[in-house]
């Protein structure tokens, strides 16, 4: 593993490494939640995957002989990253409408010239909402997901960033206490910030309930655990802690679906 | 009022040397009072392959405005490629670079580091090979 010149933002301490030819973040394990949102960024990917969702690649590792995180870089030779804030800026020129509301998120990716296909990055945002739900996200701001251009057309990005995740300054080693500190997601509903699962129980965005309800069928609890385990999390904290909080999660969406 | 200010020229590799295509300019006053202004050189940019440009982050060139400012919020073309204020390893980041004062667009221009997100990057404006 060496290091490379490639930056990263974000308010966690990061490196761009290089393994066996490809670009990784290297996160070490700093602070008082180190371990434990190093921990949520790998379960969360593991229950994209358990989904069949694109989501980047975490892997633990080590880094000086302390624990770290290895996360895939997702941009190939000739890509770009775009950030969904990059588009609402442009509204700024036009418009001046860069309101992170729903409402604003859905004509942008309906219309936007660059976007391929606003249908399947409408699917994917909704897709990644209802995802955070269930893991307990964090406030998924503008910058936190976006797009992958290449020859001037944009794609949905794999989903990224998810560690502040699983209600993790809640953790303390004891098993899981419903309902958990959920943070809200920073979009605005009718012109509030407003809980997810009421944002997925108004029924307002058809695209959301359609979400809603292929992961309600795909999901599954026990093939997480398994994953969670094989992954190298601790069977107690896997059980007692991830899946004890998705399973809760699930079984609240359940009822008003 | 006065400002400070600080200036570059986003660039991008086009045959394999530095190519300006739009230059940016940082003002700040004494009260945290901010603004961008992004000029982009559109004579220079049409004779650019879309492999090598493909727009700026945030701006719609499509207006074609002689100056798009964001005055007080730090624009996403800046947000993406430079440490944010509260960055745990900020000091690191700002002794590696030689800068003393947290400042977007010097750091941009002294650092090694490159945005992950594309092949851009900032240098001193340099007039003489504009047009």
């Amino acid at each position: 593993m060496t290091i490379n010149n490639r930056f990263y933002s974000g308010r966690d301490e990061k490196y761009g490494v290089t393994v066996n030819g490809k670009n990784f973040i290297l996160k070490p394990v700093k602070g008082k939640w180190g371990m434990v949102k190093m921990m949520s960024e790998l379960a969360a990917s593991i229950v994209y995957k358990q989904l069949e969702l694109p989501v980047q690649n975490v892997l633990l590792a080590k880094w000086n002989n302390e624990p770290a995180v290895l996360i895939e870089d997702f941009i190939r030779e000739g890509q770009y990253f775009v950030p969904f804030a990059s588009l609402i800026e442009e509204n700024f020129d036009k418009s001046g409408d860069t309101s992170y509301s729903y409402e604003n998120i859905h004509s942008t990716l309906l219309t936007h010239r660059r976007i391929e296909n606003g249908k399947e990055c409408l699917k994917a945002f909704w897709d990644m909402f209802v995802v955070d739900y269930l893991i307990g996200g964090g406030g998924r701001n503008a910058s936190n997901w976006g797009f992958i251009g290449y020859e001037g057309k944009l794609s949905p990005a794999p989903v990224f960033d998810s560690s502040s995740s699983f209600y993790y300054k809640d953790y303390s080693g004891a098993p899981f206490f419903p309902p958990g500190t959920a943070t809200p997601p920073r979009m605005t509903f009718n012109g509030a910030i407003c809980a997810r699962i009421d944002v997925i129980a108004s029924g307002k965005y058809p695209e959301c309930t359609s979400s809603a309800q292929y992961i309600r069928k795909k999901f599954s609890s026990g093939q997480i655990l398994d994953m969670l385990i094989n992954a190298g999390i601790e069977k107690e904290m896997a059980a007692d802690w991830f899946t004890a909080i998705l399973e809760y999660n699930y079984k609240r969406m359940e009822k008003i679906l | 009022m006065r400002f400070n200010v600080e200036s570059a020229d986003i660039c991008v590799l086009f045959n394999g040397e530095p190519y300006p295509v739009c230059g940016i300019e940082y003002y700040t006053d004494e009260n945290d009072l901010f603004y961008y202004c992004f000029t982009p050189y559109y004579e220079r940019i049409k004779l650019l392959p879309s492999s090598v440009f493909h727009g700026i982050q945030g701006i719609d060139l499509s207006l074609e405005k002689e100056c798009y400012v964001r005055k007080n919020f730090v624009p996403s073309f800046i947000s993406e490629r430079s440490p944010i204020p509260t960055r745990t390893n900020l000091a690191d980041l700002m002794n590696d670079a030689g800068i003393a004062e947290y400042n977007t667009i010097a750091w941009l221009k002294h650092t090694h580091l490159r945005y992950f997100g594309d092949e851009y990057f900032l240098r001193e404006k340099n007039k003489n090979e504009y047009f």
